[in-house]
C-alpha cells in the first residue's frame, strides 16, 4: 500500500483554499458512479439484517460495520485525499473543511450544521462535531420502517448508532489525511447521537488526539 | 467499498459460498419487494424496465439487452442484460466462485416478476429467472446476468 505524504502543506485552510473545496467537491461527486439514494439505503438495512443473523444481535452486528468500515477502503479513498490535497492544511480544526467536502463528493449532500471546538483544557481532544436533523441521513431515512422491518426497538442498539457506517469511513479518511499532511493526531469518529435510536437528529463526533 | 469487506467477512463466517450466495439472492429479493412499494414500473415491457431501473438504481447509464430467441426464431426465450461500471464489483478485488453483484441481479428478477404478477408489464410469461454468466468481481470486463422466460 502507497505511503501517504506531502511537502508544502500550508498551516492553515484560507478563503482561496475553501472557495477550492466548494468548486472541487461538486466536480468530485460528478465523477463518482451515483448509486441511488434508495438502494444505499436498502442495501445497508439487509447487511445489518444479514449481520444480525451472523452476530446474534443488532449491536454486535452494528460493531462489526463499524470495525468493517473503518478498515475498509484505503485504496479508495487515496484518490480521494490526493484530489483533495488542495484545501489541506497543518491544522487539526481544518478537518470540519474536509469532512464536510467529503460527505458531498461521496453523497453529493450538505452536511448544514459542522463545528469545530479546540480543546477546553489540556487533556481534552480537538472535536469537530456534525449533525443531521430530519431526512438528511440517507442511510437512516424512514428509520421509524427501517426498525420494524429489521425486528429491533431502541434497546437493542446498546452503545452503537445505526449509521456507525459514516463514523467508520470518516474515521478511515481523517487518518489518512493526518498522514498525508503529517499532522501528529490520532483520529476517533463516534456516532453520538442516532435518530433511530430516539434522538433529535443525528450527530457525529471526530476527536483528535495527540499522538507525540 | 465497505461491501467488499461485508462480502469477505460473510464468506468466512458462512464457510459455503452456496450459503453465501442464496443469502446475497434473498438480499436482492428484499430490497426489490421495498422498491417496488416506491418505485412503479416506468415501462410495459420487461426488457424497458430492466434497463430503467439499473440506469435509476445504479446509476449506470449503458446498458445493453440481448434477447435470446427459440431455434425456430418465432419466440424470445430470454434476454441477457450487459453494462460496465457495476456498483458492487471492483476490478481490483475479484472474488473466486461467486460475483459480488448477484444482490443486483436478484433486484431484477424479483422486480420484475413482482410487475409481472401484478399486470403492470403485461406479456404471455409468468416470470423470469436469473442468473449472473459475468462478473467484472469475477474477472470479466463486464457484468452480465442471463434472464430465462419462465410460461406456465
Amino acid at each position: 500500500m502507497k505511503k501517504l505524504e506531502k511537502e508544502n502543506i500550508r498551516d492553515k485552510v484560507g478563503i482561496w483554499a475553501r472557495f477550492l473545496a466548494r468548486l472541487g467537491k461538486h466536480l468530485m461527486f460528478w465523477k463518482q458512479s451515483k448509486m441511488s439514494k434508495i438502494l444505499i439505503n436498502l442495501s445497508y438495512r439487509e447487511i445489518v439484517r444479514l449481520l444480525i443473523e451472523t452476530e446474534g444481535d443488532l449491536e454486535s452486528a452494528l460493531k462489526i460495520i463499524k470495525k468493517l468500515s473503518s478498515n475498509a477502503g484505503r485504496d479508495f479513498l487515496m484518490e480521494w485525499v490526493e484530489e483533495g490535497s488542495a484545501i489541506f492544511s497543518k491544522h487539526v480544526g481544518d478537518h470540519a473543511h474536509w469532512i464536510k467536502a467529503g460527505y458531498y463528493s461521496f453523497t453529493g449532500d450538505n452536511i448544514k450544521y459542522i463545528e469545530y471546538f479546540p480543546p477546553e483544557k489540556e487533556s481534552d481532544p480537538h472535536r469537530v462535531v456534525w449533525r443531521f436533523h430530519d431526512d438528511e441521513c440517507f442511510v437512516c431515512a424512514n428509520g421509524t420502517r427501517l426498525k420494524e422491518e429489521l425486528l429491533v426497538t431502541e434497546d437493542d442498539f446498546g452503545e452503537m448508532g445505526y449509521c456507525c457506517i459514516i463514523a467508520g469511513i470518516f474515521q478511515t479518511t481523517v487518518n489518512m489525511i493526518n498522514e498525508y499532511v503529517g499532522i501528529k493526531y490520532k483520529g476517533i469518529v463516534k456516532e453520538t447521537r442516532c435518530k433511530m435510536k430516539g434522538h433529535d437528529f443525528d450527530e457525529f463526533v471526530a476527536e483528535f488526539y495527540p499522538t507525540e | 467499498m465497505v461491501y467488499i469487506e461485508v462480502f469477505a467477512y460473510l464468506r468466512q463466517k458462512y464457510g459455503s459460498m452456496d450459503i453465501l450466495e442464496s443469502k446475497l439472492k434473498e438480499m436482492g429479493y428484499r430490497i426489490a419487494n421495498s422498491i417496488y412499494e416506491y418505485y412503479e414500473p416506468p415501462h410495459n415491457s420487461v426488457t424497458g424496465t430492466v434497463k430503467i431501473l439499473i440506469r435509476e438504481l445504479a446509476g449506470i447509464e449503458k446498458i445493453d439487452v440481448e434477447k435470446k430467441y427459440s431455434d425456430d426464431g418465432k419466440e424470445i426465450i430470454g434476454f441477457s442484460v450487459i453494462f460496465r461500471k457495476c456498483p458492487l464489483c471492483v476490478p481490483e478485488v475479484e472474488a473466486e466462485g461467486i460475483h459480488y453483484c448477484t444482490p443486483i441481479m436478484a433486484i431484477i428478477e424479483e422486480y420484475g416478476n413482482l410487475a409481472l404478477r401484478d399486470g403492470k408489464i403485461k406479456k404471455d410469461f409468468n416470470s423470469i429467472k436469473g442468473k449472473v454468466t459475468k462478473s467484472v468481481s469475477g474477472g470479466d470486463d463486464v457484468c452480465e446476468y442471463y434472464y430465462e422466460i419462465i410460461k406456465e
